[in-house]
């Protein structure tokens, strides 16, 4: 498999709140909340990164297994994409 | 981590707000929920509007949608939205299209809206300029073809009444044809004008039953290509609905109050003394106010109490 880059949609906001961050498609009108770790995904999406790239840049600053990191961005992503957030 | 549903109630501060920048129009359509044509006595000022503007800015409100009257009308509106723009605010304006020359799609096509929502009520010259007194067909349709030249989402919202619903496929394929890519249409609403001309507006429902089997017909024939949102709810359900489901977007009135919502008629606090976070703490209870629950409680059994609506009645709120 080559390299995967991901692109979220173009209305989506982000905003910190005091129980975590706000993710706001205005063209739904839906809303849903992640963590600081989740914004860092959303953001680095955002850039333009892959997903390989989001993998290795959160393991070089978290602490945890690489593989572990890997599941918890599959699977982050999954859910950006059941509620969706990502375009096709 | 996880993504997930929080409801506006978790929220310090709004995400969306719905501004009525304006209860001046330059149409008299006979279905007009506000009765729109001249302002308010008391409208927000330009310095009033920029400073509220402002508070959106500071606290983050994410998303806006100007609306009126007839929002390009307001003196404040350009420098209201290159300064809701210039801190990345996403907006939609709904407007009735009718000053949207080519100058001023342009404008708007580089603040990049979000959408602008033209109101459209006929597939006929004929229909068009009864409902939108004033109105012209052909610079509406006009308005379209600019903003899509310049590549503006263009949302165009549709009432059907007595006599233009049975336009409504025809209607919808020129839309489809002149670019518009999302359609939002509902029912008239027993408020302002529609109310006085009730007899005129409102369809009967065997022409609503068609009208929906032709929207169902419409959305599969556009899949893809635009969207067609529409409810099957009649107005009483609606309403039981809004009470189950209350709408996360406050209305600011031209004269500055915070209205719940549309088919409402309390307002709960004006931005001219009382500061967002209090207006929004105040939004958040109102919901589950009494009063609030007996109106709608009482429009579900009689829809003519909605014509109260245009009203500004206080809501007390500890």
């Amino acid at each position: 498999m080559g390299v995967v880059y991901l692109e979220l949609k173009r209305r989506i906001k982000l905003k910190d709140e005091k129980f975590g961050v706000v993710v706001f498609d205005t063209e739904t009108e839906k809303v849903f909340v992640t963590n600081q770790v989740g914004k860092e995904i959303i953001n680095k999406i955002k850039e333009g990164k892959s997903i390989d790239q989001i993998i290795e840049e959160l393991s070089n600053e978290y602490e945890g297994e690489k593989e572990q990191i890997r599941n918890d961005v599959y699977e982050f992503i999954d859910q950006l994409k059941k509620m969706d957030l990502l375009k096709e | 981590m996880e993504l997930n549903s929080i409801t506006y109630e978790d929220l310090e501060y709004p995400l969306y707000m719905i501004w009525q920048l304006t209860n001046r129009c330059n149409l008299e359509c006979i279905h007009c929920l506000w009765a729109s044509h001249e302002p308010y006595p008391d409208e927000l000022s330009v310095d009033e509007v920029l400073k509220f503007g402002k508070e959106l800015v500071d606290h983050q409100v994410l998303y806006v949608t100007l609306s009126g009257g007839e929002p390009l009308l307001h003196p404040a509106f350009w420098k209201l939205v290159e300064l809701l723009r210039s801190h990345d605010v996403e907006l939609k304006i709904e407007t009735n299209g009718q000053l949207i020359s080519k100058s001023v799609a342009k404008r708007l096509a580089e603040l990049d809206f979000k959408a602008v929502q033209v109101s459209f009520d006929g597939a006929s010259k004929e229909t068009y300029e009864k409902m939108r007194v004033r109105g012209s067909y052909e610079k509406v349709i006009e308005a379209i073809k600019n903003l899509v030249e310049y590549g503006v989402n263009v949302e165009v919202v549709f009432v059907p009444t007595k006599f233009n619903i049975e336009e409504t496929g025809k209607l919808i394929d020129l839309l489809a044809s002149l670019g518009v890519r999302t359609l939002y249409t509902a029912r008239p609403i027993y408020m302002g004008r529609a109310a006085l001309n009730w007899s005129i507006v409102n369809p009967t429902e065997e022409q609503i039953a068609k009208y929906i089997e032709i929207l169902e017909k419409k959305e599969k024939e556009y899949q893809g290509k635009m969207r067609i949102i529409y409810s099957k709810l009649s107005p009483a359900e609606e309403l039981a609905y809004t009470l189950q489901h209350p709408t996360p977007a406050p209305i600011v009135t031209a004269n500055g109050y915070i209205r719940l919502a549309n088919s409402l008629p309390f307002v709960i606090g004006n931005v001219r003394k009382d500061d967002l976070k209090t207006l929004w703490e105040r939004y958040k209870k109102a919901w589950r106010h009494p009063q609030v629950i007996d109106f709608i409680n009482s429009a579900i059994k009689d829809y003519r109490l909605l014509a109260k609506s245009i009203e500004f009645i206080p809501l007390s709120i500890e």
